[in-house]
This record gives C-alpha cells, sequence and structure tokens, in this order.
C-alpha cells in the first residue's frame, strides 16, 4: 500500500505523461504534491473515489476519463487535480514550446478536425465509462 | 488629538487624484489606508523581459505565473479576485475578512490593496459624452476641465477616430495610441473597408484610451510591448494610482499612514472625528479632521457611511451595467504563432449607438489572449485538457475577448 505522498507522486507522473508524453522534473512533481495536498478537499465523494482509482489503475483511461468528465462533471475531482498539472507543466520553461500558439501548417485544417475528432471520440467513451461507474 | 485639514480615506484612483489635488493647492493632506501590499516579492522575482522569452528561459515563473506553491490557481471562475494573478492578489487581500459580500446573484470586487482596484484595474480610460454628462446634471465644463487634468497627470494614450466621440469625446491633452497587435490591426482594417454600411448601422469602432504611455513622462519609461502586464509594472508604462501616491509622499504637506481600517465618522460641530483600527495589532485611533473624503469605492463608502449613521436596515439600490464577456475566433489569424512584442490591455472599442443619440450606446472592449496562459481557458473547453490544449494552441491567436456593457 502507497502512502498518500507516494501516491500522489505516481499520479503526477501518469498526469504528465497524459498531458506531454514525457516524466516531469521532480521540482514539478514536488509542486503537483503540494498544491494538491494544500487545495482539494480530504473528503472526496464515492464517484470522485471510483473514478480516481480506475485512472491510477489504467493510466491509459486518463484521456477518455478526462473527456467524459468534461461533459458530464467539469468539476469532478479527477479533472481538478489534471488542471493542477497542467498549469504546473504549462509554467516550466521546459515545456513551453508544447502551450505556447502553434504556427500553422498548410494542412492545419486536417489537423484541428483531427484533434476535434479525437477528443468526441475520448468523449463518448468517456462518458461511456464515467456512466458505468457512477451507477 | 491634533486637527487634520483634509483626511482622504482609501488609495485607489479616487483617493490618489483627490489627494493630489490637495497636496498641490497647498493644504495639509493625511491618506489612510489599509494598503496592502506584495512586500515586494514579485518586483525582484519578474524579469524585464518579454513574455515569450520569460515562457521559455525563466526556471521560477511559475511563481508569478500561479503562486508559489500553486496557491493563485483558482478553480472557481467568479468570486473575489478569480482572475487576479499572484502579483496582484495583494488587491483582494483581507477583504473577505474586514469587508465581506455575500449574495446569490451579485459578486463584488473591492479592494484593501495599496492603490486600490488600481493595482490590476485595465487601464481604460472613457470619457463621458457631453449629453451624458447633462443628462446626469454635471457641469461639461467643470468635467472637460477635470478630464484634461486628469490626463496630464497620468498619462494616457488614445486617437482620434471614428469612435472618439465615445471614447475621448473632446480630450485635447493626449499621447498618441499605441500599436496594435495583428490581430486587432486586421479588425480594424476589416471595419475599415466596411465603414459606410456599418456608421450607417451606428456601429463605429476605434483605439480605446488607455493610462499607458506611448512617451516617456515624468520618470515613467513608454510601454515596451513585453507582454507582461497583468504581473509587472516595472517600468511603470502603466499609471496605477500608488504611483501617484508614492510621488505625494516626496511632499511635506502629506502624510501616508497604513494598516488602518477606517471603521465610521461622526461630524462634531466644524469637525469630523474618523474611528480607525490598526489591522495588525487592533488598536483603535481617531482621527480629527476639517474635511474628510471618503474614497473607498461605491460599496465601501456606502458600508462605512451607513455604518456612522448607525443605520443598519436601510437597503440602498445598487445600479450596475451588466457586462459580459464574448469569446470570438478570427479565423484567419489561427495558428499564426505567437507574437513577441505585444500589447496586452484591450486596444479596441466597438460602439453601439443605434439612434445615434450618445446617450444609449452599448459599448465593448476588445483584448488579445495571450499571457493569461492557456490554463485560464482551458476549462471552458468542453474538451479534455489535452486535445483542448492542442486546439487552442491554434485558436489563440485567432481569438478576441469582446468584454461589452449593455
Amino acid at each position: 500500500m502507497l502512502n498518500e505522498r507516494e501516491e500522489l507522486k505516481k499520479q503526477a507522473i501518469a498526469l504528465a505523461h497524459y498531458l506531454i508524453k514525457s516524466r516531469p522534473k521532480p521540482d514539478s512533481i514536488k509542486l503537483y504534491t503540494k498544491a494538491v495536498r494544500s487545495k482539494l478537499p480530504k473528503h472526496l465523494d464515492k464517484a470522485d473515489l471510483k473514478i480516481l482509482k480506475l485512472s491510477s489503475r489504467h493510466p491509459s483511461l486518463l484521456a477518455s476519463l478526462d473527456a467524459g468528465l468534461a461533459i458530464l462533471r467539469p468539476d469532478a475531482e479527477l479533472r481538478r487535480r489534471i488542471y493542477i498539472m497542467f498549469a504546473v507543466l504549462e509554467s516550466t520553461p521546459e515545456h513551453s514550446d508544447r502551450f505556447l500558439s502553434k504556427k500553422r501548417s498548410r494542412l492545419y485544417i486536417f489537423r484541428i478536425t483531427g484533434i476535434g475528432c479525437r477528443a468526441s471520440m475520448r468523449s463518448l467513451v468517456g462518458m461511456f465509462l464515467v456512466k458505468v461507474l457512477e451507477a | 488629538m491634533k486637527t487634520i485639514d483634509y483626511l482622504v480615506v482609501g488609495s485607489g484612483c479616487s483617493g490618489a487624484m483627490a489627494a493630489q489635488t490637495l497636496v498641490e493647492a497647498g493644504v495639509k493632506v493625511t491618506m489612510l489606508d489599509v494598503g496592502e501590499h506584495s512586500k515586494g516579492e514579485f518586483e525582484k522575482l519578474i524579469p524585464d523581459s518579454d513574455f515569450l522569452s520569460i515562457r521559455k528561459n525563466e526556471l521560477d515563473q511559475h511563481k508569478y505565473f500561479i503562486g508559489k506553491d500553486a496557491d493563485g490557481l483558482d478553480w472557481s471562475d467568479i468570486g473575489k479576485g478569480a482572475q487576479v494573478t499572484p502579483p496582484r492578489k495583494h488587491m483582494v487581500r483581507s477583504t473577505d475578512t474586514l469587508i465581506p459580500l455575500v449574495s446569490k446573484n451579485f459578486s463584488s470586487l473591492e479592494s484593501l490593496g495599496y492603490g486600490g482596484l488600481g493595482i490590476g484595474w485595465g487601464l481604460q480610460c472613457w470619457e463621458y459624452s457631453d449629453k451624458d454628462i447633462q443628462k446626469v446634471g454635471l457641469n461639461q465644463e467643470d468635467m472637460q476641465s477635470a478630464y484634461e487634468l486628469v490626463s496630464r497627470r497620468i498619462g494616457i494614450s488614445a486617437s482620434k477616430d471614428k469612435a472618439s466621440k465615445y471614447t475621448i469625446n473632446n480630450l485635447q491633452a493626449y499621447q498618441p495610441s499605441l500599436r496594435m497587435d495583428r490581430n486587432h490591426q486586421y479588425i480594424y482594417s476589416k471595419y475599415k473597408s466596411r465603414l459606410n454600411g456599418l456608421e450607417k448601422k451606428g456601429i463605429v469602432m476605434g483605439r480605446i484610451p488607455l493610462a499607458l504611455l506611448s512617451k516617456d513622462m515624468k520618470g515613467r519609461k513608454k510601454y515596451a510591448y513585453r507582454d507582461m502586464d497583468f504581473y509587472s509594472d516595472s517600468d511603470k508604462s502603466a499609471w496605477r494610482p500608488w504611483i501617484t501616491v508614492n510621488n505625494l509622499k516626496r511632499h511635506k504637506n502629506f502624510e501616508y499612514i497604513n494598516r488602518q481600517f477606517v471603521t465610521r465618522f461622526t461630524e462634531k460641530g466644524n469637525t469630523v472625528e474618523v474611528t480607525a483600527t490598526n489591522i495588525d495589532s487592533g488598536d483603535i485611533t481617531t482621527f480629527r479632521c476639517k474635511k474628510l473624503i471618503l474614497a473607498t469605492g461605491a460599496l465601501g463608502s456606502a458600508r462605512l457611511a451607513l455604518r456612522s449613521f448607525n443605520d443598519y436596515s436601510s437597503r440602498l439600490p445598487l445600479l450596475c451595467n451588466p457586462y459580459t464577456y464574448i469569446p470570438c475566433i478570427q479565423p484567419r489569424m489561427m495558428g499564426k504563432g505567437a507574437e513577441a512584442k505585444k500589447l496586452g490591455f484591450a486596444q479596441l472599442a466597438l460602439c453601439l449607438d443605434e439612434d445615434q443619440s450618445q446617450t444609449n450606446t452599448s459599448v465593448a472592449s476588445l483584448y488579445g489572449y495571450q499571457s493569461l496562459m492557456l490554463l485560464r481557458t482551458i476549462r471552458q473547453l468542453p474538451f479534455d485538457f489535452a486535445d483542448g490544449r492542442d486546439l487552442l494552441r491554434y485558436l489563440i491567436t485567432g481569438l478576441v475577448i469582446m468584454g461589452a456593457s449593455c
């Protein structure tokens, strides 16, 4: 059984991998852990706990769960935690290029359409998962 | 107890201007203020560099972008200071405890900071039209000279254009407008190409007057297009009330007393006694003055006056224009890449005056979006964060936020 700090560290790594496909620096993990421990409620409802557990066991489902929650329950605990990691990563110089505006290529409209389609697919899968977990 | 000539309560825009007028007239002025301060922690941290360079190079950037311990992150969208960045958070410090306001359908923004709400003010300086001034019973000439005086003191950059009658009206003392960013230049050129048709519908567009210098003035530098306006005032190109109060402190006939929270006043013959509590020690002090100037904001001044007259039952009507943010996308500007030298404040004014009367005008300000970072908009999208970010990176250069007031 991992203690809370180790759990949050593992979660930080999984969230960073989901958002930027790479491992965060120790400073970013530390900042994430500190922010989560100070900002977020200690008592979580059952649905939030189930979603957090599932995302921790299967980090590959993070994107779908995030997308489903964005539509069904944008204030869910998982979304809050992803948001904190997002902010931590956005404010580190190593990852700034992944968050600054992107110059378009000639085919950018296909790229945007592709992102839109992927997001929609994730939302459908995610909504199904969230509904099942919350049932 | 000595008697003070003029006692000004509050160091915001009104307090600073009132105090300057009195100090320049040669009378003795004391300013009482809570004066919440950033304690200089951010001034040392934020380099004199542009937003993009900071994003790419500065290791400590999280301290001012999201807070030292990410404590500047606010999950809620409304409420006191939800949109305020960490270096400006002192603007709302202590307001929850000293001046709480609870409402189900109204969110107030008040300040006890050194410089009041001017700490985070967006610098827009719209003048009322002659007809508006007449309508509320103010003297047009007095107002005009007051506008000129304030503009000379704080430095306003503006342009004479189609929207002037709604923005700067007859103002003479102003500096040239600052350069617009790419997106606003494009919107403005589109407006100009359709000028006649839009004017017939009562729609005009022009530059927004800003308390932001395009030329050096009295020790303050002209704006350097660093796009760090939500975080730093290092070159003082943007006028903030504390700049005026800092200057006033050099005058012998001005005294600034901070950490004083004024709770009530009592009129006694030709004088006024003002009671204030030191917010650190809890000590209560009474000040006596010949004239009292309350510059504690509409809500603060009303609260103070009602309490002073022991009136806890009157219900004051609160008049307030509805204000809405409307995100707009300019498709041609999407995916253009970040701009290194950019103006972060509102750049264009859009006015709708259907009957051309200048009294029922709806106005909107157009802002670009870059330095507030993706983290402030990403939660509004109905997508997962990773895809939302990928989309926003293309959209952001074409994004214009319209702040509309009807």
